[in-house]
Protein backbone atom coordinates (compact mmCIF):
# COMPACT_ATOMS: atom_id res chain seq x y z
CA UNK A 1 0.00 0.00 0.00
CA UNK A 2 1.37 3.36 -1.06
CA UNK A 3 0.26 5.20 2.11
CA UNK A 4 2.21 2.78 4.29
CA UNK A 5 5.42 3.22 2.36
CA UNK A 6 4.97 7.01 2.35
CA UNK A 7 4.54 6.97 6.12
CA UNK A 8 7.57 4.71 6.46
CA UNK A 9 9.75 6.93 4.28
CA UNK A 10 8.66 10.17 5.90
CA UNK A 11 9.02 8.77 9.40
CA UNK A 12 12.49 7.41 8.60
CA UNK A 13 13.44 10.78 7.20
CA UNK A 14 11.98 12.60 10.26
CA UNK A 15 13.79 10.34 12.70
CA UNK A 16 17.00 10.59 10.68
CA UNK A 17 16.84 14.37 10.66
CA UNK A 18 16.24 14.40 14.41
CA UNK A 19 19.30 12.33 15.21
CA UNK A 20 22.37 14.40 15.91
CA UNK A 21 25.76 12.98 16.75
CA UNK A 22 28.59 15.19 17.89
CA UNK A 23 32.12 14.41 19.02
CA UNK A 24 33.19 15.46 22.50
CA UNK A 25 36.77 14.50 23.29
CA UNK A 26 36.93 10.71 22.88
CA UNK A 27 33.20 10.10 22.89
CA UNK A 28 30.12 10.57 20.76
CA UNK A 29 27.08 12.40 22.07
CA UNK A 30 23.89 11.19 20.40
CA UNK A 31 20.80 13.38 20.53
CA UNK A 32 17.60 11.58 19.60
CA UNK A 33 14.29 13.03 18.40
CA UNK A 34 12.51 11.82 21.53
CA UNK A 35 11.33 14.40 24.03
CA UNK A 36 11.31 13.94 27.79
CA UNK A 37 8.43 15.15 29.95
CA UNK A 38 10.35 18.34 30.67
CA UNK A 39 10.65 18.99 26.93
CA UNK A 40 14.29 18.02 26.53
CA UNK A 41 15.70 15.95 23.71
CA UNK A 42 17.10 12.77 25.17
CA UNK A 43 20.87 12.48 24.92
CA UNK A 44 23.04 9.37 25.09
CA UNK A 45 26.83 9.12 25.30
CA UNK A 46 28.79 6.41 23.48
CA UNK A 47 32.34 5.59 24.55
CA UNK A 48 34.70 2.92 23.30
CA UNK A 49 35.48 0.73 26.30
CA UNK A 50 37.67 -1.92 24.61
CA UNK A 51 38.45 -2.70 20.95
CA UNK A 52 35.14 -4.51 20.53
CA UNK A 53 33.07 -3.06 23.32
CA UNK A 54 31.25 0.23 23.81
CA UNK A 55 29.69 1.77 26.87
CA UNK A 56 26.44 3.55 26.24
CA UNK A 57 25.17 5.77 29.06
CA UNK A 58 23.12 8.88 29.76
CA UNK A 59 26.04 10.82 31.28
CA UNK A 60 24.18 11.12 34.59
CA UNK A 61 21.91 13.72 33.01
CA UNK A 62 18.64 12.03 33.97
CA UNK A 63 19.45 11.77 37.66
CA UNK A 64 20.91 15.26 37.67
CA UNK A 65 17.80 16.74 36.00
CA UNK A 66 15.40 15.07 38.44
CA UNK A 67 17.47 16.26 41.38
CA UNK A 68 17.77 19.82 40.10
CA UNK A 69 14.06 20.02 39.30
CA UNK A 70 13.30 19.27 42.94
CA UNK A 71 12.40 15.59 42.80
CA UNK A 72 13.43 13.66 45.89
CA UNK A 73 14.33 10.13 44.93
CA UNK A 74 13.27 7.64 47.57
CA UNK A 75 14.69 4.12 47.75
CA UNK A 76 11.41 2.83 46.30
CA UNK A 77 11.61 5.18 43.34
CA UNK A 78 15.22 4.19 42.71
CA UNK A 79 14.34 0.50 42.85
CA UNK A 80 11.56 1.17 40.36
CA UNK A 81 14.05 2.78 37.98
CA UNK A 82 16.48 -0.11 38.38
CA UNK A 83 13.68 -2.59 37.61
CA UNK A 84 12.65 -0.70 34.47
CA UNK A 85 16.26 -0.45 33.30
CA UNK A 86 16.78 -4.17 33.85
CA UNK A 87 13.90 -4.89 31.45
CA UNK A 88 15.94 -3.13 28.76
CA UNK A 89 19.18 -4.82 29.79
CA UNK A 90 20.49 -1.57 31.23
CA UNK A 91 22.30 -1.20 34.58
CA UNK A 92 22.06 1.72 36.95
CA UNK A 93 25.43 2.44 38.49
CA UNK A 94 26.53 5.64 40.15
CA UNK A 95 23.37 7.39 38.91
CA UNK A 96 24.13 6.49 35.29
CA UNK A 97 21.96 4.40 33.02
CA UNK A 98 24.64 2.24 31.45
CA UNK A 99 24.87 -0.62 28.95
CA UNK A 100 27.87 -2.45 27.52
CA UNK A 101 27.48 -3.25 23.82
CA UNK A 102 29.28 -5.09 21.05
CA UNK A 103 29.48 -3.17 17.75
CA UNK A 104 26.45 -4.98 16.34
CA UNK A 105 24.38 -4.17 19.43
CA UNK A 106 25.13 -0.47 19.52
CA UNK A 107 21.84 0.76 18.01
CA UNK A 108 19.78 -1.34 20.41
CA UNK A 109 21.95 -0.16 23.28
CA UNK A 110 21.47 3.52 22.40
CA UNK A 111 17.70 3.11 22.18
CA UNK A 112 17.56 1.08 25.40
CA UNK A 113 19.43 3.73 27.41
CA UNK A 114 17.30 6.45 25.80
CA UNK A 115 14.11 4.63 26.78
CA UNK A 116 15.31 4.36 30.38
CA UNK A 117 16.12 8.07 30.46
CA UNK A 118 12.70 8.92 29.02
CA UNK A 119 10.80 6.71 31.45
CA UNK A 120 12.75 7.90 34.47
CA UNK A 121 11.62 11.46 33.85
CA UNK A 122 8.03 10.33 34.49
CA UNK A 123 8.79 11.18 38.14
CA UNK A 124 8.05 14.78 37.17
CA UNK A 125 4.36 14.00 36.69
CA UNK A 126 3.72 13.83 40.43
CA UNK A 127 6.07 16.64 41.33
CA UNK A 128 4.25 19.56 42.93
CA UNK A 129 5.42 22.65 44.86
CA UNK A 130 5.95 21.92 48.53
CA UNK A 131 5.09 24.76 50.86
CA UNK A 132 7.50 24.60 53.77
CA UNK A 133 6.38 25.74 57.17
CA UNK A 134 7.63 29.07 58.46
CA UNK A 135 11.38 29.01 59.11
CA UNK A 136 12.69 28.67 62.65
CA UNK A 137 14.52 31.97 62.14
CA UNK A 138 11.24 33.80 61.48
CA UNK A 139 9.69 32.27 64.60
CA UNK A 140 12.70 33.15 66.77
CA UNK A 141 12.62 36.68 65.39
CA UNK A 142 8.99 37.11 66.45
CA UNK A 143 9.67 35.77 69.95
CA UNK A 144 12.65 38.11 70.36
CA UNK A 145 10.70 41.17 69.25
CA UNK A 146 7.96 40.43 71.78
CA UNK A 147 10.54 39.75 74.51
CA UNK A 148 12.77 42.81 73.93
CA UNK A 149 13.03 44.44 77.39
CA UNK A 150 14.06 48.03 78.11
CA UNK A 151 17.64 47.10 78.91
CA UNK A 152 18.09 45.85 75.34
CA UNK A 153 19.08 48.60 72.96
CA UNK A 154 18.58 46.66 69.74
CA UNK A 155 18.25 43.18 68.36
CA UNK A 156 20.01 42.94 65.02
CA UNK A 157 19.60 40.22 62.48
CA UNK A 158 22.28 38.50 60.37
CA UNK A 159 25.28 40.02 62.08
CA UNK A 160 28.70 39.30 60.61
CA UNK A 161 31.65 39.35 62.97
CA UNK A 162 35.37 39.01 62.34
CA UNK A 163 37.05 35.97 63.81
CA UNK A 164 40.81 35.62 63.99
CA UNK A 165 41.00 33.85 60.63
CA UNK A 166 37.57 34.24 58.98
CA UNK A 167 34.29 36.15 59.17
CA UNK A 168 31.33 34.46 60.88
CA UNK A 169 27.66 35.23 61.13
CA UNK A 170 25.03 35.08 63.84
CA UNK A 171 21.32 35.07 63.11
CA UNK A 172 20.55 37.51 65.92
CA UNK A 173 22.54 39.65 68.30
CA UNK A 174 20.93 41.36 71.29
CA UNK A 175 22.87 44.49 72.28
CA UNK A 176 22.27 45.83 75.80
CA UNK A 177 21.61 49.51 76.54
CA UNK A 178 23.70 49.29 79.71
CA UNK A 179 27.20 47.89 80.06
CA UNK A 180 26.17 45.75 83.05
CA UNK A 181 24.15 43.46 80.77
CA UNK A 182 25.57 40.93 78.31
CA UNK A 183 25.49 40.98 74.55
CA UNK A 184 23.85 37.74 73.45
CA UNK A 185 24.47 36.20 70.03
CA UNK A 186 22.13 33.55 68.67
CA UNK A 187 23.07 31.06 66.00
CA UNK A 188 20.37 28.87 64.47
CA UNK A 189 21.68 25.53 63.29
CA UNK A 190 19.49 23.85 60.71
CA UNK A 191 18.98 20.13 60.44
CA UNK A 192 20.57 19.56 57.06
CA UNK A 193 24.03 18.00 57.31
CA UNK A 194 24.20 18.20 61.15
CA UNK A 195 27.85 17.23 61.22
CA UNK A 196 28.79 20.01 58.84
CA UNK A 197 26.71 22.47 60.82
CA UNK A 198 28.35 21.37 64.07
CA UNK A 199 31.85 21.60 62.61
CA UNK A 200 31.18 25.06 61.26
CA UNK A 201 29.80 26.15 64.59
CA UNK A 202 32.78 24.62 66.34
CA UNK A 203 35.11 26.56 64.08
CA UNK A 204 33.16 29.75 64.77
CA UNK A 205 33.51 29.20 68.52
CA UNK A 206 37.17 28.35 68.19
CA UNK A 207 37.95 31.23 65.85
CA UNK A 208 36.32 33.99 67.90
CA UNK A 209 37.83 32.93 71.22
CA UNK A 210 40.67 35.37 70.72
CA UNK A 211 38.72 37.94 68.70
CA UNK A 212 38.41 41.29 70.44
CA UNK A 213 34.96 42.18 71.74
CA UNK A 214 33.10 39.24 70.16
CA UNK A 215 34.79 36.78 72.51
CA UNK A 216 32.96 38.42 75.41
CA UNK A 217 29.53 37.84 73.86
CA UNK A 218 27.32 35.12 75.26
CA UNK A 219 26.63 32.51 72.60
CA UNK A 220 23.35 30.66 72.34
CA UNK A 221 22.89 27.92 69.75
CA UNK A 222 19.37 27.00 68.65
CA UNK A 223 19.40 23.53 67.12
CA UNK A 224 16.56 22.93 64.67
CA UNK A 225 15.00 19.45 64.66
CA UNK A 226 17.42 18.29 67.31
CA UNK A 227 15.84 14.83 67.17
CA UNK A 228 17.47 14.37 63.75
CA UNK A 229 20.97 15.27 64.99
CA UNK A 230 23.56 12.69 66.01
CA UNK A 231 24.60 12.95 69.63
CA UNK A 232 28.23 13.67 68.72
CA UNK A 233 27.23 16.69 66.64
CA UNK A 234 25.02 18.09 69.41
CA UNK A 235 27.93 17.49 71.80
CA UNK A 236 30.25 19.56 69.62
CA UNK A 237 27.74 22.42 69.51
CA UNK A 238 27.34 22.35 73.29
CA UNK A 239 31.09 22.46 73.75
CA UNK A 240 31.24 25.82 71.99
CA UNK A 241 28.01 27.34 73.37
CA UNK A 242 27.16 29.04 76.60
CA UNK A 243 23.64 27.71 76.11
CA UNK A 244 22.17 25.28 73.60
CA UNK A 245 18.44 25.13 72.91
CA UNK A 246 17.58 21.80 71.35
CA UNK A 247 14.35 22.31 69.44
CA UNK A 248 12.58 18.99 68.91
CA UNK A 249 10.15 18.76 65.98
CA UNK A 250 7.11 17.93 68.11
CA UNK A 251 7.90 20.37 70.90
CA UNK A 252 8.98 23.40 68.89
CA UNK A 253 6.33 25.67 70.41
CA UNK A 254 7.29 24.68 73.98
CA UNK A 255 10.98 25.20 73.27
CA UNK A 256 10.41 28.62 71.73
CA UNK A 257 8.28 29.68 74.69
CA UNK A 258 11.38 29.11 76.85
CA UNK A 259 13.46 31.51 74.75
CA UNK A 260 12.50 34.74 76.59
CA UNK A 261 13.50 33.26 79.96
CA UNK A 262 16.74 31.98 78.44
CA UNK A 263 17.51 35.41 76.96
CA UNK A 264 16.72 36.99 80.31
CA UNK A 265 19.20 34.70 82.03
CA UNK A 266 21.95 35.04 79.39
CA UNK A 267 21.66 38.83 79.29
CA UNK A 268 21.94 39.15 83.04
CA UNK A 269 25.19 40.40 84.55
CA UNK A 270 25.05 37.39 86.89
CA UNK A 271 25.42 34.94 84.03
CA UNK A 272 28.94 33.63 83.97
CA UNK A 273 30.66 32.94 80.67
CA UNK A 274 31.22 29.24 80.86
CA UNK A 275 31.14 27.03 77.80
CA UNK A 276 29.12 23.81 77.54
CA UNK B 1 -4.09 25.73 52.06
CA UNK B 2 -0.84 27.65 52.49
CA UNK B 3 0.13 29.96 49.66
CA UNK B 4 3.34 29.89 47.69
CA UNK B 5 5.82 32.76 47.78
CA UNK B 6 6.62 32.63 44.07
CA UNK B 7 5.76 36.35 43.71
CA UNK B 8 9.05 37.00 45.53
CA UNK B 9 11.17 35.16 42.97
CA UNK B 10 12.15 38.13 40.73
CA UNK B 11 13.42 40.03 43.76
CA UNK B 12 15.25 37.02 45.16
CA UNK B 13 16.99 36.43 41.84
CA UNK B 14 18.32 39.99 41.93
CA UNK B 15 19.55 39.61 45.51
CA UNK B 16 22.68 37.86 46.72
CA UNK B 17 21.96 34.49 48.30
CA UNK B 18 24.39 33.14 50.89
CA UNK B 19 24.85 29.41 51.46
CA UNK B 20 26.96 28.26 54.36
CA UNK B 21 28.97 25.72 52.39
CA UNK B 22 32.32 25.88 50.67
CA UNK B 23 32.92 24.85 47.08
CA UNK B 24 35.32 22.02 48.08
CA UNK B 25 32.60 20.66 50.39
CA UNK B 26 30.14 20.61 47.49
CA UNK B 27 32.65 18.76 45.36
CA UNK B 28 33.33 16.22 48.10
CA UNK B 29 29.57 15.60 48.40
CA UNK B 30 29.31 14.97 44.67
CA UNK B 31 32.32 12.65 44.77
CA UNK B 32 30.80 10.72 47.68
CA UNK B 33 28.28 7.87 47.41
CA UNK B 34 25.54 10.50 47.60
CA UNK B 35 26.69 11.86 44.26
CA UNK B 36 24.96 15.20 44.67
CA UNK B 37 24.97 18.17 46.97
CA UNK B 38 22.09 19.97 48.61
CA UNK B 39 22.20 22.77 51.09
CA UNK B 40 19.55 25.22 52.14
CA UNK B 41 19.48 28.73 53.52
CA UNK B 42 16.84 30.90 55.10
CA UNK B 43 17.11 33.90 52.83
CA UNK B 44 16.00 37.29 54.13
CA UNK B 45 14.02 39.33 51.66
CA UNK B 46 11.25 41.92 51.67
CA UNK B 47 7.61 41.15 50.93
CA UNK B 48 5.44 44.22 50.48
CA UNK B 49 7.70 46.26 52.75
CA UNK B 50 7.91 43.61 55.47
CA UNK B 51 11.09 41.66 56.11
CA UNK B 52 10.54 37.97 55.63
CA UNK B 53 12.53 34.76 55.49
CA UNK B 54 12.26 32.25 52.65
CA UNK B 55 13.85 28.83 52.58
CA UNK B 56 15.94 28.33 49.45
CA UNK B 57 17.71 25.15 48.39
CA UNK B 58 20.83 24.92 46.34
CA UNK B 59 21.24 21.68 44.46
CA UNK B 60 24.30 20.68 42.51
CA UNK B 61 24.12 17.52 40.47
CA UNK B 62 26.04 15.62 37.87
CA UNK B 63 28.96 13.31 37.62
CA UNK B 64 32.40 14.84 38.33
CA UNK B 65 33.83 13.16 35.23
CA UNK B 66 30.96 14.20 32.93
CA UNK B 67 31.07 18.00 32.48
CA UNK B 68 27.91 17.98 30.35
CA UNK B 69 25.97 16.57 33.30
CA UNK B 70 27.02 19.32 35.72
CA UNK B 71 24.18 21.49 36.78
CA UNK B 72 23.20 23.91 39.48
CA UNK B 73 19.69 24.78 40.58
CA UNK B 74 18.17 27.18 43.05
CA UNK B 75 14.87 25.93 44.40
CA UNK B 76 11.98 27.39 46.33
CA UNK B 77 9.10 25.18 47.49
CA UNK B 78 10.98 22.30 45.80
CA UNK B 79 10.59 24.02 42.43
CA UNK B 80 13.56 25.23 40.41
CA UNK B 81 13.49 29.02 40.22
CA UNK B 82 16.91 29.48 38.63
CA UNK B 83 19.51 27.16 37.22
CA UNK B 84 22.27 26.49 34.76
CA UNK B 85 22.89 23.32 32.79
CA UNK B 86 23.95 21.91 29.45
CA UNK B 87 21.94 20.32 26.64
CA UNK B 88 23.16 19.18 23.29
CA UNK B 89 19.90 20.40 21.74
CA UNK B 90 17.28 22.82 22.99
CA UNK B 91 15.11 25.71 21.88
CA UNK B 92 15.84 29.08 23.45
CA UNK B 93 13.16 31.56 24.54
CA UNK B 94 12.88 32.85 20.94
CA UNK B 95 12.35 29.36 19.58
CA UNK B 96 15.79 29.11 18.04
CA UNK B 97 17.69 25.82 18.05
CA UNK B 98 20.68 25.91 20.39
CA UNK B 99 23.17 23.68 22.09
CA UNK B 100 25.35 24.00 25.16
CA UNK B 101 25.18 25.87 28.42
CA UNK B 102 22.08 27.87 29.23
CA UNK B 103 20.28 29.50 32.11
CA UNK B 104 16.68 28.77 33.05
CA UNK B 105 14.71 31.98 33.23
CA UNK B 106 11.83 32.46 35.60
CA UNK B 107 8.42 32.96 34.01
CA UNK B 108 6.11 34.83 36.37
CA UNK B 109 2.91 33.71 34.67
CA UNK B 110 3.81 30.03 34.68
CA UNK B 111 5.65 30.08 38.02
CA UNK B 112 8.29 27.99 36.35
CA UNK B 113 11.67 28.31 34.74
CA UNK B 114 11.53 25.07 32.77
CA UNK B 115 10.53 26.51 29.41
CA UNK B 116 12.60 29.64 28.89
CA UNK B 117 16.27 28.97 28.39
CA UNK B 118 18.87 31.62 27.60
CA UNK B 119 22.30 30.65 26.23
CA UNK B 120 25.25 31.67 28.38
CA UNK B 121 28.92 31.90 27.66
CA UNK B 122 32.03 31.28 29.70
CA UNK B 123 31.38 27.69 30.72
CA UNK B 124 32.72 25.77 27.74
CA UNK B 125 35.87 23.85 28.45
CA UNK B 126 35.81 24.51 32.19
CA UNK B 127 38.88 22.62 33.38
CA UNK B 128 37.24 21.47 36.59
CA UNK B 129 33.96 21.30 38.45
CA UNK B 130 35.40 23.75 40.97
CA UNK B 131 35.96 26.48 38.36
CA UNK B 132 32.57 25.72 36.85
CA UNK B 133 30.91 26.29 40.22
CA UNK B 134 32.71 29.56 40.89
CA UNK B 135 31.52 30.91 37.53
CA UNK B 136 27.96 29.64 37.90
CA UNK B 137 27.63 31.03 41.42
CA UNK B 138 28.85 34.39 40.19
CA UNK B 139 26.20 34.44 37.47
CA UNK B 140 23.43 33.28 39.80
CA UNK B 141 24.44 35.75 42.54
CA UNK B 142 25.15 32.97 45.00
CA UNK B 143 27.71 33.52 47.74
CA UNK B 144 29.36 30.67 49.57
CA UNK B 145 31.50 30.13 52.65
CA UNK B 146 35.11 30.63 51.69
CA UNK B 147 36.32 28.53 54.62
CA UNK B 148 36.47 24.81 53.95
CA UNK B 149 35.50 23.18 57.26
CA UNK B 150 35.42 19.67 55.83
CA UNK B 151 37.85 17.77 57.99
CA UNK B 152 38.43 20.20 60.80
CA UNK B 153 37.05 18.06 63.61
CA UNK B 154 37.48 14.56 62.24
CA UNK B 155 37.85 12.13 65.15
Amino acid sequence: MELCSTIRDELASYLGAGVKVSARKDRCVVTLPFTTLDKRRVTVVVEQHAPNTFIVHDGGKTSSELFCQGVNMTRKKEEHQVAIAAKFGVHVTERLFKKYCKPGELQDGILAVAQCALMAMAELIDHKPVIEEETLGAKVSRVLQVWKPEYVLAIERNVTVEGVTAPHSFNFVSYPAQASYNTVAIKILNHDHPRWQAERYGFLGFDIQAAPLVSSWVRCAVVSRADEWPEASIGLVKKFSHRTLEVYSEHEHDMLSMLPATMEELSSEHFRLRLG
Amino acid sequence: MAETSFHLVPGILREEKYFDISVPEIIRAIESDEGQAEVFCDHCTVDDGVETEIRLRLRVGGSVMEPESWQVALLMHSVRIDGIDNESFYFDAEGQEREGWHRHEWNRKENSCEREKRPIVGLDDCPSLEIFLYEVFRQMRIRWNKVDHGTLFNN
